[in-house]
């Protein structure tokens, strides 16, 4: 690791403010439209038997995650919880398309406007960031 | 946090997230396919509207199908029947010959399984049959079990539904028109309140499998048996209802027996084609959208080789009127709406095609 830790330092702001932003909008975009989305969540081939628990905990985890990156505290959880969930959701993904008996549609909210693949593409983006972001944090005791 | 423990720390939230995700799969796939919680899937055009076609009269209803043509009988004219070929380009009607005319004749319905059909009346009870290229029907049963529904099996067995003698109780069972005997099926149908009108339902031959199927009306179940009448397996719809909700009451001093509150539906008509069973349900499951409910009929697919659920399409109504019954035959459904004919194409990478 030779970059320079002021570089080191503004990359994982950057990477948390954008999980703050993109775990923020995601769980507002779904609490708005609550009844659709656990709709949504019955009919997607992987789900449909957790369709409740799930559709109320990705929103509140999320939420909570967000609330972690903001507190310098427990900025390492939280990067560590968001990269979690992001590899879960890209596992989503990917179990979708291959493994699934249907694609659904969509998965509404966010980034309705993505086929499987860019969504696919854009998850393992963030899952790459939070694992920098991770190996930046300088070693301290925990 | 020392490095190699973040890589150690970020391995593994990998794989457990990853095993966490694969698990609720896999665990969802198993609840939904098979001890399903009254969960529906709708795939994306499942069933798509295809081709319309108006018969003037909203009388008809299926006699049978073959390859290249769907059979109509007609309630108003029953004697007649109509043939239209699968792509709606040419229709044609024939009037049934009946070789004997003095029986009491009230509303004869007809079965056609090419190259014969079949013309009957179950309350008489007589059974004409004929060939598909004359139309000349010949009696063939006269005497016996009162019957009220009945599907070919194949050139002289038919598969009834028997109204059982003193009780009038439902029962299934066959007709052999070479041997001139009836076979009874009786534990096939289980009484849970009367058996008269708690075990009422619909009667299927299925010729892929070669397997009679029984769908329950205000049950979730259906009755998976072969043609010598011994139980395969009693397969359960997707919805919570195991036990018929009626109540009764007798009017016309204890003479007539009737339904004292609406009963509760569970399944409507059905079909079954191939491996497949298609049936028409009259409960919306979880997760489902009410407006759907308004618009459409929904249809449920189940795969009778595996005994699982496997998705569910919309059959829109047309003009207010809903779907009145439906067949499935190769890629497609067909479906009587009114006095329309419709066809829908169905996914053939989800519901393979049998003819």
């Amino acid at each position: 690791m030779k970059l320079n830790t002021n570089i080191k330092k503004i990359l994982i702001e950057i990477v948390s403010l954008l999980y703050v932003v993109l775990f923020i909008y995601a769980a507002v975009s779904k609490l708005i439209d609550f009844e659709n989305f656990k709709v949504q969540l019955g009919q997607s081939p992987l789900l449909s038997a957790f369709a409740t628990p799930v559709a109320i905990g990705v929103p509140v985890l999320e939420i909570v995650i967000a609330v972690m990156l903001l507190l310098p505290k427990l900025k390492l959880y939280g990067l560590l919880s968001g990269f979690t969930l992001m590899v879960m959701f890209t596992a989503y993904i990917y179990i979708i398309l291959n493994f699934s008996q249907f694609i659904p549609c969509s998965c509404g909210g966010v980034l309705e406007k993505m086929t499987w693949n860019q969504h696919l593409i854009f998850n393992l983006s963030f899952v790459l960031l939070a694992g920098l972001a991770i190996l930046f944090q300088p070693e301290k005791k925990l | 946090m020392k490095l190699t423990h973040k890589y150690i720390f970020l391995t593994a939230c990998t794989l457990l997230g990853t095993g966490f995700v694969y698990l609720l799969f896999s665990l969802s796939e198993n609840i939904v396919q098979y001890h399903n919680t009254f969960i529906r899937r709708f795939p994306q055009h499942l069933a798509n509207p295809d081709r319309e076609l108006d018969l003037k009269f909203n009388s008809y209803y299926f006699a049978g199908s073959d390859t290249s043509k769907i059979y109509l009988g007609n309630i108003t004219a029953p004697l007649q029947i109509t043939q239209i070929d699968t792509s709606f380009q040419h229709k044609q009607s024939n009037k049934i010959d009946l070789k004997e005319k003095n029986l009491p004749f009230q509303s004869p319905q007809i079965r056609v399984q090419t190259p014969y059909f079949y013309l009957f009346e179950g309350t008489i009870p007589y059974v004409f049959k004929g060939s598909t290229k004359d139309w000349n029907g010949y009696l063939q049963w006269t005497s016996g079990t009162y019957f009220s529904q009945v599907e070919p099996i194949d050139s002289c067995r038919l598969a009834v539904r028997f109204l059982a003698p003193k009780t009038s109780e439902n029962l299934l069972g066959t007709l052999n028109l070479e041997t001139k005997t009836e076979g009874f099926g009786k534990k096939l149908l289980l009484k849970q309140l009367d058996g008269v009108f708690d075990t009422d339902g619909s009667l299927h031959y299925n010729n892929t499998l070669q397997r009679l199927v029984y769908v329950h009306r205000y049950r979730n179940e259906f009755v998976v048996a072969d043609p010598n009448l011994s139980l395969q397996y009693r397969g359960n719809t997707i919805d919570t209802v195991s036990h018929a909700h009626l109540k009764f009451s007798k009017i016309n001093d204890g003479t007539v027996k009737t339904f004292s509150e609406p009963p509760l539906i569970v399944n409507k008509t059905s079909t079954t084609n191939g491996k497949y069973l298609f049936v028409h349900s009259a409960l919306p499951g979880q997760y489902e959208s009410m407006d759907m409910w308004k618009q459409a009929s929904i249809i449920d697919v189940y795969d009778l080789t595996q005994k699982s659920y496997l998705a569910s399409f919309y059959i829109y109504h047309d003009k207010g009127k809903s779907m009145r019954s439906f067949i499935v035959k190769g890629h497609y459904v067909y479906v009587l709406i009114g006095s329309k004919l419709i066809r829908y194409k169905l996914r053939n990478d989800i519901i393979k095609p049998y003819n």
